[in-house]
């Protein structure tokens, strides 16, 4: 004796419910009393409406025709009758999770390794007069007079010269003092570098300052400022895309990828240094002795000194420049150079 | 036909679904609305839990869910409402957005770097940030044919018809109306586009209309606008008074001890405006609100609503509120109090009427939402 169901039927054609009785057949339901006859709908083409978190009545779908039963039992007599309505085990539902979270991190790791390598392939592709615009643009936001006095640029720029000796640079490289009292370096896309007065007012010796200055121009040689903005624009628009709304979640991502990013170009730039030191035959004990000062004052106190934060300096990193430290060679600046090159902010 | 009069009664649901249970019977003539926060808040942690869980991919898919579950809880004359769309769907409209607006967001930045005149780039910078507001209109309108779309009611379905771009255009038209004027076209600007959205909305082969004029809602617009305008004069008047145009007054004035009261005057009428407009603000859009339903009709139904303005800033505030705590990821707590207050609120009468609802043939589903949701809009609207 089949069971027999109540419930409400819409046929997709009139915004009517039907009374209806409902048998649950060997292969399909067989609808009674509705105004166009008895009906008979094939178990494999019957949709169950899931309403999420709904026990209660069950709601059916034929095509465009709709049935309603109150009936609690319904369901799983409905279950009884054909497999395909059995509610789908907890195991397949963890399953799917757990694929979907698989696609994802692979997904993600592709992302975190690849997403370097596409970056240093688009910032190659790039053309130089767009990159030099690009530097312009970077460096038009960054506050502080440049400081021109001419003994003091002079010295600067023999002193470029000679770390750059026997190399051609692909661009043109200008470097220049900014007058703000931070204790910060960088390198912009293009050629463009900047030091700010502060660094040249807290460094020890001129052979300090060669040490950064040959580390902005090992990342300006390395095209590592534009790899770094390109995968700083790219991840953060990636982000965006895969987070949709989710604004916080995305914005520590990128950090998080910007970090990691800086950590290994760092490394390049610091073998970079010390090999531009020692072409120029400059040691660079100076250099290592740079960081350890500067890296103490951070541990000292608050008020991180800016070029650590863009720099971030890790034992290993201070460990391996030290390591390489040379202390022979002709100091970077002669004395008269090096107090024109302190001096450079101050106007005549 | 009576008109079916649900009292805006505050408590508790579960009181007002026993209320109606004892003057309706077991069949609720109106829209009513059951579902619990409870339930809601559990389906939204897991789909957000899963979300994470797959940065972000199943986001489309629990949207849907929670979509279905308010969708499924509320229920017109007994019969509950049903979505049936598709995370699936969601997704691949998405991809198809990400592949258009793309390359628009990074042309201004290509065409600097490749050295156009700078004229050219920021023309193609202010054009970006028209064209993107139009999509988000265009995105807006084909989400809500999406969502009526996959609406199905007593097994009809729901559909917008209309062109999305032709609304984009009629609102931005609009709202350039609106600002030349001073702010007067506001009334008509939100008649003109529920109008257009009203007309074309349909319940099978049934159409909805609108019949309302701008003109009606001026009054309440006008008042506001006054104020404001009287705020303003009222401060010119102080600052004046004060001698901010004058400096030999000012130096007259600096002694007198009238000087402290007109500034204390100033700083009141200026901390005071924002909050006097605001209210009255939510008073205009409580009277929309109010007219909206009261000229819509689908066939022989009608609706009717009368939305008192602390009600209303009571449900903004509180949406305002859900979002600010749950940084934006709380959407489906908004659409259960849009939908409990609506569902409260509009009085629905010639429900008998709807029985005639046909569906000749099966309507077209249309396309997803994908540029409203690329563009920022957060589920229920």
């Amino acid at each position: 004796m089949t069971p027999r169901f109540e419930g409400f039927f819409a046929d997709g054609r009139r915004a009517r419910r039907e009374r209806v009785e409902i048998r649950l057949g060997a292969d399909a339901l067989r609808l009674e009393g509705a105004a166009a006859g008895p009906l008979s709908w094939p178990y494999e083409r019957v949709i169950v409406l899931e309403d999420e978190g709904w026990s209660g009545a069950t709601r059916l779908a034929f095509g465009e025709a709709r049935l309603v039963v109150e009936d609690s039992r319904f369901r799983a007599a409905l279950a009884a009758a054909a497999p395909r309505f059995r509610p789908r085990g907890h195991a397949r539902n963890l399953a799917r999770v757990l694929g979907l979270a698989a696609l994802s991190a692979a997904l993600a790791a592709s992302l975190w390794w690849g997403a370097p390598l596409a970056a240093s392939l688009a910032a190659a592709a790039f053309p130089a007069a767009a990159e030099a615009r690009l530097g312009a643009a970077v460096l038009a936001e960054i506050p502080g007079r440049r400081c021109e006095n001419p003994q003091g640029q002079a010295a600067l720029d023999h002193l470029t010269a000679r770390l750059l000796a026997g190399r051609t640079p692909p661009f043109a490289v200008h470097v220049g003092v900014l007058d703000r009292r931070q204790v910060n370096a960088f390198a912009v896309p293009g050629g463009e570098i900047r030091l700010f007065d502060g660094l040249l007012q807290s460094a020890a010796s001129a052979d300090e300052v060669a040490g950064v200055l040959a580390h902005e121009l090992s990342h300006a040689l390395k095209h590592h400022p534009t790899r770094h903005l390109v995968r700083a624009l790219g991840t953060s628009l990636l982000f965006d895309l895969m987070l949709g709304n989710g604004g916080a979640l995305r914005q520590a991502g990128e950090v998080g990828l910007a970090l990691a990013y800086s950590r290994e170009l760092e490394r390049e730039a610091d073998d970079g240094a010390l090999a531009l030191l020692a072409g120029a035959g400059i040691p660079s004990a100076a250099f290592a002795g740079f960081f350890e000062r500067v890296q103490a004052e951070h541990a000292a106190g608050p008020g991180v000194p800016s070029w650590l934060r863009t720099h971030p300096a890790t034992e290993e990193r201070i460990g391996h420049i030290r390591a390489a430290a040379t202390e022979g060679g002709t100091p970077a600046l002669s004395v008269e150079e090096w107090a024109a090159l302190r001096g450079i902010c101050v106007t005549p | 036909m009576a008109m079916t009069n649900i009292a805006a009664n505050e408590t508790a649901p579960t009181s007002i679904a026993a209320f109606r249970k004892e003057v309706f019977g077991a069949r609720e003539p109106g829209l009513a609305y059951d579902g619990r926060l409870g339930e809601l808040t559990v389906l939204w942690l897991k789909t957000l839990l899963l979300s994470l869980l797959t940065l972000g991919f199943y986001r489309f898919w629990g949207r849907t869910r929670i979509r279905k579950y308010l969708w499924s809880r509320a229920s017109l004359d007994g019969d509950r409402f049903e979505y049936d769309g598709t995370g699936g769907e969601l997704f691949r409209r998405f991809l198809v957005a990400v592949v258009v607006l793309t390359p628009l967001f990074f042309l201004p930045l290509a065409l600097q770097l490749f050295g156009a005149p700078l004229v050219l780039v920021e023309i193609t910078k202010a054009l970006q940030g028209l064209f993107i507001a139009f999509l988000a209109l265009v995105g807006y309108y084909a989400g809500r044919r999406y969502r009526l779309s996959r609406t199905v009611w007593r097994s009809i379905r729901g559909g917008l018809g209309g062109s999305a771009a032709l609304y984009a255009a009629k609102t931005i038209l609009a709202i350039v109306l609106t600002v030349v004027t001073l702010g007067i076209y506001m009334p008509w600007q939100r008649v003109t586009l529920w109008r257009y959205e009203a007309d074309h909305m349909r319940a099978g082969d049934a159409s909805f209309a609108f019949e309302g004029r701008g003109r009606d809602l001026l009054g309440a617009w006008l008042t506001a606008l006054a104020v404001l305008a009287l705020a303003v004069a009222a401060i010119g008047g102080l600052a004046a008074a004060a001698g901010l145009f004058d400096p030999q007054r000012r130096e007259a004035l600096r002694d007198a001890a009238t000087m402290p009261v007109l500034i204390a005057l100033i700083v009141a009428v200026i901390t005071l405006t924002p909050l006097v407009w605001g209210l009255l603000l939510v008073r205009f859009n409580a009277k929309f609100l109010s007219y909206m339903a009261s000229r819509t009709r689908l066939e022989g139904v009608r609706f009717a609503a009368r939305i008192g303005t602390w009600r209303l800033l009571r449900l903004q505030l509180g949406n305002l509120l859900v979002l600010a705590v749950t940084a934006g990821l709380g959407w489906p707590f908004v659409g259960h109090r849009m939908l409990k207050f609506w569902c409260t609120q509009l009085a629905v009468s010639g429900v008998e009427s709807l029985a005639y609802l046909t569906q000749e043939t099966p309507p077209p589903k249309s396309g997803a939402e994908g540029l409203a949701q690329l563009l920022g809009e957060s589920g229920f609207a």
